[in-house]
């Protein structure tokens, strides 16, 4: 399957701070990528670097096979972007900004965003600038499907909106980019609402990827492990992550099977061994660490 | 699909207001320096106006009405770019599926266009309101009085661009140190006709403020940051 991104051996400092050394990954075509990572990992970042608004201090990232740096304007028609707050050019109406963008793009489907636009409670007379965070998010969302692209990159898509819109949000992108094969790489705080979308996860640390694969089996395989011992637990194992006392119990995170993890701290002397299943915000929190 | 077309609409629909507004003002400006040269013929021997015009090419127009051809430009240069600045909406833009050098030059171009339309519509009107009372002399005067600041209002549009698109706050405060500097060389000859002897360096700035523009928006897009 073809590599719609591909970056490799991004290294990018602000000042003297490290985001990143070395950072590689790839997105195939048709999946949707979701980028998590705590506040300050460099998450909005990689987006700036993938569309081009920020030059890494080394590596490269290319998007269609093309170096971003050098994008042909065809191939950005092929790029749908969302900006962190569904921002747009707040001057327009309704009707402008469709008037406006569809002179742009060959593929244009009009209809799309009407239909989007039919289902709030505007008049398509109404400035962008009078609409709630909600109404913009589904402009920029039906200006998004109008435009067709092939790979859709949306920076903190649930910034803004309320349980409602978040949801209509998901489940909108969710049926287009299955429909029509469109691979979307996207941010956002509310993991809840990746997991109901995302394909893949890529988890930031400062500095560098902590985990790239499926959402699936990062469900499916990372466990919460609890157990009681009677002494103070000092254990370095990459196969364990976080481990900490949570009031009279301990707790790890492993993606390693129950026997494994048993193994492992057998000669610790731990009782009650216990795994539970983690939703994806859980499993976050396992891998980054509450902190 | 006429991408030039959609920026203009663009950038129209942008300005539109503060277009409308500044032809209000162009037409208060035209009624006002009337009004103005009408009290200095009435106030003073029309003889020692007349050596003023003709011997020392000095223009009897209303003094604020350069700064109208100056400031303007000015107007619609923040408007138009600062709108992009809030929450980085220039990305957008830049996102368009053109090159960043023809969207840059298209909104330029649209700036240019409005700010020397409506300078000009500006200084026909004058001549045709002043035509009718003053002698030819007299209107040759004030137009030639005027035309630097016309070009300063042009370079001043672009220095607004190249201010505003910088994304750094300590640049954006050097490149308003430094256009306040070029533009001062605008009105150094502004008496009679002198500044004919310095045309080809306000050209040159003007060319300058271009490339200056240019430069600004290369290092949005390039990500520079504080």
């Amino acid at each position: 399957m073809e590599k719609v991104i591909e970056c490799n051996k991004v290294t990018h400092y602000y000042g003297e701070r490290l985001i990143y050394r070395d950072l590689s990954f790839d997105v195939q075509q048709g999946r949707i990528l979701g980028l998590l990572g705590k506040n300050g990992t460099g998450k909005t970042t990689i987006i700036n670097i993938l569309n081009g608004y920020l030059k890494p201090k080394d590596g490269v990232c290319s998007i269609f096979g093309e170096d971003i740096t050098s994008m042909q304007p065809q191939t950005k028609a092929r790029i749908g972007l969302l900006l962190e707050g569904h921002v747009q050019h707040s001057f327009f109406n309704v009707q402008q900004i469709e008037k406006f963008y569809s002179q742009f793009f060959k593929q244009w489907n009009r209809d799309l965003y009407y239909e989007l636009i039919k289902r709030l409670q505007i008049t398509q007379t109404q400035k962008l600038s009078t609409m709630s965070c909600g109404q913009r998010s589904q402009v920029a969302l039906g200006l998004l499907f109008a435009q067709n692209p092939d790979l859709l990159i949306l920076d903190d898509f649930s910034m803004g909106l309320d349980p409602g819109y978040r949801r209509l949000f998901v489940e909108y992108l969710r049926e287009y980019a299955t429909a029509e094969k469109k691979t979307i790489f996207l941010t956002s705080h509310i993991i809840q609402d990746m997991e109901m979308l995302i394909d893949d996860c890529m988890i930031l640390d400062y500095g560098s990827i902590l985990t790239h694969q499926p959402t699936a089996d990062i469900i499916n395989n990372f466990k919460r492990y609890s157990f009681k011992a009677s002494q103070d637990i000092t254990i370095k194992d990459a196969r364990l992550w976080n481990m900490e006392r949570v009031g009279s119990e301990w707790e790890c995170y492993s993606f390693s099977p129950e026997q494994e993890v048993a193994s492992l701290l057998s000669h610790l002397h731990v009782e009650d061994l216990e795994a539970s299943n983690l939703s994806l915000e859980d499993a976050f929190i396992g891998l980054t660490g509450k902190y | 699909m006429n991408f030039f077309k959609a920026i203009f609409y663009k950038e129209w629909i942008k300005s539109r207001d503060m277009v409308l507004l500044i032809l209000t003002m162009a037409i208060l400006a035209i009624v006002y320096t009337f009004i103005d040269t009408a009290y200095i013929f009435r106030s003073k021997e029309s003889i020692s106006i007349w050596l003023a015009v003709i011997d020392r090419k000095i223009a009897i127009t209303s003094v604020y009405l350069p700064y109208f051809f100056l400031v303007t430009p000015m107007l619609i240069g923040a408007l138009q770019y600062a709108s992009e600045m809030v929450n980085k909406r220039f990305k957008l833009t830049l996102h368009l599926p053109l090159a960043e050098s023809r969207i840059i030059a298209y909104m330029l171009a649209y700036g240019i266009g409005v700010v020397l339309t409506i300078q000009i519509v500006t200084i026909l009107s004058l001549v045709g309101v002043l035509s009718l009372y003053y002698p030819l002399e007299f209107v040759y005067a004030a137009v030639m009085h005027l035309l630097p600041f016309v070009l300063a209002g042009v370079a001043g549009y672009l220095f607004v661009a190249w201010i505003t698109l910088e994304p750094i706050w300590r640049r954006r405060v050097i490149n308003t140190l430094y256009s306040v500097v070029a533009l001062s060389l605008f009105t150094l000859g502004s008496i009679g006709t002198d500044y004919i002897y310095g045309l080809p360096l306000l050209v040159v700035i003007v060319g300058m403020a271009v490339v200056c523009a240019y430069l600004s928006a290369s290092r949005f897009k390039d990500g520079a940051q504080n």
